[in-house]
């Protein structure tokens, strides 16, 4: 809160105070203020009603006795002790007044602080405009706090708007250089040497993160905005595992794994968008190739009545359990592991939960240290499932 | 040998694109905005046309309902470039012009993507 800016942390903590001993003591605030009320209405009629019968009593019978008079004496002192305790009441009551004033004047607005000032003379009235400054100091600060937040709002749109056109702005001329260096190391301008390529390839890799980072990055802006869109068609689940293992086989036999499917022998039909099912399913191999030194990945599904059950397990290093709560958040990367040679964006997940949520499926992951890590989703099936299958 | 025609405002595209076009055996022109091209394309009659959809003053589109309306060119296959596919949900296709579809590569293009393409334009598939 803007108010209780550069204000000392001793300010700070009697503000806290000053709303803990509010909370506590409203009941006995408002009984005492009511109280005051009330008593200050019947101490006129109080007066009122004492002195008149006192003074017409005494005119009329008592004038002249010994009784009259002590029964004067007595009326007069109950008078007075009657207008001593109403007067003690409403002094407590001013008292509180009082002290509350202080406490929250240091946070008060000047000219609102100003103005309580010195009211406390007239009880009732105090109370009356220190409820009323506090009311206006809230309001003044719910008012601020409002232009904070359409100002926040207006930031986050800007800031949305900027990854999506600097993300755009960026791929042109990312491609453009790696086309470049593509023709060259494919020798399309002479021979290039062993060195030479391996820095050229260096520079290729680097440049496919660096565009799938941007790719990562819209993906992420478009499914925060609602804006990413699905296209679901009917499509065999089992032909779209193949295919990704097929894409995946090259790079897995190269790090000396293996890559199998555990699938169904009929088909499985989904109603899925496919590419971004298989962006899933990159995502979740990718990651069980990057964690696994030695062993397989397995791919399997199976059609468990009212929907598809799809999963992703490798016997990888597995994830430690304190990594476990973090793996579905942005940007973070759980341990990177030695030699490495690929690095992710932290977006994978996210991306990969969103999707499958967003076909109504759920995911989830089971893992071992040191066993291996499944990736289990779900996935809605085809609507009509008596039709031909295409 | 097959002429194709590049119009462009992007020198960059213009240069990598001929690489391959050349080193697959086709001739290439170029044109750094639509109405060259245009200029170009009733000049050398090419074999084929890629154009880029964004390019100011005349954009791709509007150039090739002018290609279009010339008898001398009505005939060359177009094939349009386009950056803008990831504003747009999926990847684009094809390009509307008056009615007629005209396949589209998006511009950070996959080099046997394009050539592909271009063969299957040029009836070479």
């Amino acid at each position: 809160m803007e108010f209780l800016e550069g204000k000392s942390i001793e300010k700070r903590r009697t503000w806290y105070n000053f709303n803990m001993r509010l909370k506590k003591e409203e009941l006995f605030f408002v009984t005492s203020f009511e109280q005051a009320s009330i008593l200050r209405k019947y101490a006129i009629l109080f007066l009122v009603s004492s002195v008149i019968p006192m003074v017409l009593l005494y005119y009329v019978y008592f004038r002249n006795t010994y009784i009259g008079k002590a029964v004067m004496i007595l009326m007069a002192l109950g008078v007075l002790v009657g207008y001593f305790s109403i007067r003690s009441l409403l002094t407590k009551a001013v008292k509180i007044a009082e002290e509350n004033r202080k406490s929250i004047e240091p946070f008060l607005k000047p000219e609102i602080a100003k103005e309580l000032r010195g009211k406390e003379k007239n009880e009732l009235l105090a109370l009356n405009h220190m409820f009323s400054a506090v009311t206006r100091q809230l309001e003044a600060n719910i008012e601020e706090l409002r232009q904070k937040n359409e100002e926040l709002k207006a930031l986050d749109l800007l800031k949305d708007d900027f990854v999506n056109n600097v993300s755009h702005e960026l791929r042109l001329p990312l491609t453009i250089s790696q086309e470049s260096i593509r023709q060259v190391s494919e020798e399309m301008f002479g021979k290039v040497n062993e060195t030479q390529a391996r820095y050229l390839n260096l520079s290729l890799r680097n440049i496919d993160r660096l565009k799938s980072m941007i790719d990562n990055m819209l993906d992420v802006s478009k499914i925060e905005k609602g804006k990413l869109e699905l296209y679901k068609k009917d499509a065999d689940l089992n032909q779209l595992i193949e295919e990704v293992i097929a894409d995946f086989s090259l790079k897995i036999e190269k790090k000396g794994l293996t890559i199998k499917s555990d699938l169904p022998a009929q088909a499985i039909r989904t109603n899925i968008d496919k590419d971004r099912i298989t962006q899933v399913l990159v995502n979740l191999v990718g990651n069980a190739c990057k964690f696994t030194e030695k062993g397989q990945i397995t791919i399997a599904a199976r059609d468990k009545g009212d929907y598809v059950e799809c999963s992703v397990e490798d016997s990888g290093v597995g994830i430690h359990p304190k990594d476990m709560p973090y793996l579905f958040s942005k940007f973070h990367q759980i341990g990177r592991m030695k030699n490495q040679q690929e690095k992710g964006t932290g977006l994978g997940l996210v991306i990969s939960k969103d999707l499958i949520e967003l076909h109504d499926g759920q995911i989830r992951v089971e893992s071992k240290e040191g066993t291996g890590t499944t990736f289990i989703f779900t996935l809605p099936k085809a609507s009509d499932q008596g039709g031909m299958y295409l | 040998m097959k002429k194709i025609l590049i119009i462009d405002d992007d020198v960059d595209i213009i240069d990598l694109v001929s690489n391959r076009l050349k080193k697959n055996n086709y001739d290439v022109i170029f044109a750094n905005d639509g109405d060259n091209g245009i200029r170009k394309a009733l000049e050398h009659r090419p074999d084929l046309i890629i154009i880029d959809v964004m390019m100011p003053r005349l954009p791709g589109p509007e150039a090739v309902k002018l290609l279009k309306s010339y008898e001398q060119t009505q005939h060359i296959p177009i094939l349009f470039f386009t950056a803008m596919n990831s504003y747009l949900p999926t990847e684009v296709n094809e390009i509307n012009v008056n009615g007629q579809f005209y396949p589209a590569i998006p511009k950070p293009f996959e080099p046997n993507k394009l050539l592909a393409s271009v063969k299957l334009l040029l009836g070479e598939q």
